[in-house]
């Protein structure tokens, strides 16, 4: 068992201090300028998150008032959406423990393996993500006992055994992919493991006739019946009975076992393909495919571009972003509306555009922020801060233009059936350039006044800076805001009317696109020598 | 002594003319003047938080004064000096290494950066991991490597180019004996053909050993400079009128001795 005479008095005050301290570390990350747009997007977050639980509360006691057959079930699938509500934010804003709350950093404290285990999760649990899916579930169950519709310590206890299952499934999960991610097949079995479940999956189940339809949903539901929200959902609703006792059970064996698991994965060794692939250090200087693209590049900037490749195509998140980013293809489906006209190209137009300005955004708006204490090597070595980014903005623009490539390939195989023309290709060539274009020529001034610290091997994090997100959100929500708002106001027929007649918009668009590029490649020195120090003492930090 | 080497005509390698660096209302280096010859081993020394680094930074690029200048080889030095910074090797403090780099391949990136041949930086940089014993991790990425390993490849980087002048922050510390042994070796064979070096460190004896001359500053002011040659052959170092027969006994003189107890230790 995990637990059994490690939660001593000594223990629950340690622990409850490094709780403290997490939440006080959360509180010095927000005062530092960097931090306020992690502030200011959680409050949105929270906020709206808020509106949502309570709708969602308040909406399953009421029907579950009215309704009392479906109670139970209503219950189900709103415990389910909560759990993929805490699933997406953890991913989006870091998960759980930091780094100095890491099993490693928690080793020079007088806890014992267990007992670092439980700390670093009891850590996770009270993230504030968490915190508020907490107040979901409970606020289900205090619901359904107001309503009459169940009781109300059952209620209780099943809600918060609910978000321990849920809080260990994430961290599985997350653990899971996480290992992947650092082997070298990791990475392949992920990029088909999210192209089956974002397109085989969707295919299959607009194959299906209703009748069939029907019954794997049913499956689904009486599947759920058995995973902690079904069984929470079971304790949750109807008077106290027998039967409770044996879902209080289930739901009880899930988390050991959800426990267990996490602890097996955690403690499995991670075989990295990177450092045992058996090629001689030396002789790699002489074959390698990355150097030969640098040296296009001549002397100046040869060495640069080499470096700045190597570095990013080695960080996870970034390698992570490049080969899902072109299965975003797969979203056009969705958003195609066969009723309408021009429906494939309008989400396609969409898509593109969102691709070619999100994908590794944290290397496109922040050069320098992974290179850490190395963006000191920058300043003695005979070239100039400018000439790093520079670099650094070019091998951005070639992985970048890599990605477009695969995505079009992707797209003509995936919708081979749907109808194009040579004029729909050059406008979605010439949109996904734009976005290209235009996005590393900010990212090269951003990379000035809004450089941050990035942790290389952290996957799960919000790692743009203050200016960074910024742009990510004018520069992707507005447009595709704007584009939605004309055709929904003017109608598709406008939109092919206008596609009819200016088709070729986007190339004068990635002209201009490309000035605004040269003009930043070749001005940002004075605005780098004034800001280089700073620049410098961000990423590094003080010495 | 190479043609570039001869461009300083009056045989100062380094010349600090009243160097001043403030951050905000902090004044970390105020006024310093040192000149250092070259062909010397110069060691830089002070207590935590006299300026060193500070100092370093400006004469190697990282930092702009905020007054006076440096001279280094008989030109003006900025940030901007991209030529001169070819003459010049830096191992500069926290290393400022790129850890997802394996050590053949960051290297190779700085041999490129001094715009040596391929066919030499392979030939140095096979010889630099060998000497330096490095072979072994050499599937690691610098992220994984030991604290000395890391400052054996910082000092790699630094000579891969065969500098006129070098600079290093605190070279030796986290070395294993055999390997310190070693570098002292590269470096004494390094100024004896007129290059110089310029280091600080906090281990005296190492720099009463090691060094030709020292300049010891605190509160970011030059408080004594001077040759060790004279320690060798039993002579004595002066100070205010004092002699000193250690560098230790100078240095505890001048930045003051602190023997403060801790009664519940």
């Amino acid at each position: 068992m995990l637990t059994g005479n490690i939660l001593t008095s000594d223990f629950l005050r340690k622990g409850s201090a490094l709780i403290g301290l997490r939440y006080r570390l959360i509180w010095a990350q927000a005062r530092s300028s960097q931090g306020m747009i992690s502030v200011l997007l959680a409050l949105y977050l929270l906020g709206v998150l808020a509106a949502v639980l309570i709708s969602f509360g308040g909406a399953g006691a009421a029907i579950a008032a009215i309704a009392l057959g479906k109670a139970e079930s209503i219950s189900r699938w709103m415990l389910t959406s909560l759990y993929a509500n805490g699933f997406g934010l953890s991913l989006l804003f870091g998960f759980g423990a930091r780094a100095a709350f890491t099993d490693g950093a928690l080793r020079r404290f007088p806890f014992a393996a267990r007992q670092r285990f439980l700390i670093r999760h009891g850590i996770g649990i009270f993230d504030p993500v968490w915190t508020l899916l907490i107040c979901g579930a409970l606020g289900l169950a205090v619901g359904m006992f107001w309503l009459k519709a169940g009781s109300l310590v059952p209620g209780l206890v099943a809600a918060f055994l609910f978000i321990f299952a849920s809080y260990l499934t994430t961290a599985s999960l997350l653990a899971i992919v996480n290992r992947l991610m650092q082997t070298r097949g990791g990475t392949a079995i992920l990029w088909g493991g999210a192209l089956t479940i974002f397109s085989v999956g969707p295919l299959l189940l607009q194959s299906l006739d209703p009748v069939r339809l029907r019954l794997v949903w049913r499956l689904v539901d009486m599947a759920l019946r058995w995973m902690p929200p079904g069984v929470a959902a079971g304790m949750m609703v109807g008077p106290i009975r027998w039967s409770m006792a044996g879902r209080l059970v289930i739901l009880v064996l899930w988390i050991i076992l959800l426990a267990l698991f996490l602890r097996w994965i955690e403690h499995r060794p991670i075989k990295s393909g990177t450092d045992a692939d058996g090629i001689e250090p030396i002789m790699a200087l002489e074959a390698d495919v990355i150097g030969q693209v640098g040296a296009l590049f001549g002397r100046r900037y040869g060495p640069l571009v080499d470096k700045s490749l190597r570095y990013h195509l080695r960080c996870n998140l970034i390698r992570y972003s490049l080969i899902t980013s072109p299965l975003l293809v797969v979203v056009i489906q969705f958003l195609n509306s066969k009723s309408a006209p021009g429906g494939f190209l309008f989400a396609s137009v969409l898509i593109f555009y969102i691709l070619s300005c999100a994908t590794a955004a944290g290397m496109m708006l922040n050069l320098l922020g992974f290179d850490g204490a190395g963006v000191r090597r920058y300043a003695v070595i005979p070239a100039s801060l400018g000439d790093a980014l520079r670099a650094g903005s070019l091998a951005s623009m070639i992985l970048r233009l890599m990605v477009v490539l695969m995505a079009f390939v992707f797209w003509i195989i995936l919708y081979w059936k749907e109808p194009k023309s040579w004029r729909m290709v050059l406008m979605l060539v010439g949109i996904a350039l734009t976005g290209t274009i235009i996005y590393n020529a900010i990212g090269l001034w951003i990379s000035i006044f809004s450089a941050k610290a990035v942790d290389f091997d952290s996957m799960w994090n919000n790692r743009l800076s203050l200016g960074a997100n910024v742009a990510m959100l004018v520069g992707v929500v507005v447009p595709y805001a704007l584009g939605a708002v004309l055709v929904d106001r003017l109608g598709r027929a406008a939109f092919m009317e206008f596609y009819d007649q200016f088709w070729w918009t986007p190339w004068v668009t990635a002209l201009l696109a490309a000035v605004l590029y040269l003009l930043s490649f070749h001005n940002l020195d004075n605005a780098l020598r004034l800001k280089a120090e700073s620049v410098i003492r961000r990423i590094a930090g003080a010495h | 002594m190479n043609e570039s080497m001869m461009q300083s005509p009056d045989g100062v390698a380094i010349r600090i003319d009243h160097l001043t660096k403030r951050y905000g209302e902090f004044t970390a280096v105020d006024g310093m003047t040192l000149e250092v010859p070259k062909g010397r081993l110069f060691g830089f020394l002070g207590p935590n938080g006299a300026g060193k680094s500070t100092t370093i930074g400006c004469l190697t690029g990282l930092l702009d004064p905020t007054s006076g200048f440096v001279e280094l080889l008989g030109e003006r030095f900025s940030s901007d000096s991209i030529d001169l910074k070819r003459r010049i090797g830096v191992m500069p403090e926290g290393l400022a290494l790129f850890d997802q780099l394996y050590a053949h391949e960051f290297l190779a990136f700085n041999g490129r950066m001094y715009g040596l041949e391929e066919s030499v930086i392979r030939q140095r940089v096979a010889e630099l991991i060998g000497a330096l014993d490095l072979t072994a991790a050499s599937r690691k990425r610098l992220a994984d490597y030991s604290t000395g390993m890391r400052k054996k490849v910082a000092f790699a980087a630094a000579i891969i180019h065969r500098p006129e002048i070098l600079f290093l922050d605190e070279p030796f510390e986290s070395i294993d004996p055999a390997g310190v042994a070693m570098l002292k070796d590269w470096l004494r064979r390094f100024v004896s053909d007129g290059r110089t070096v310029f280091m600080t460190t906090h281990v005296l004896e190492t720099v009463e050993r090691l060094c030709d001359d020292v300049a010891i500053i605190k509160g970011g002011q030059l408080a004594w400079r001077g040759e060790l040659d004279c320690l060798g052959k039993g002579g004595t170092l002066e100070c205010d009128g004092e002699q000193f027969s250690t560098l230790e006994a100078l240095f505890l003189h001048l930045v003051g001795e602190r023997y403060n107890h801790l009664d519940w230790l």
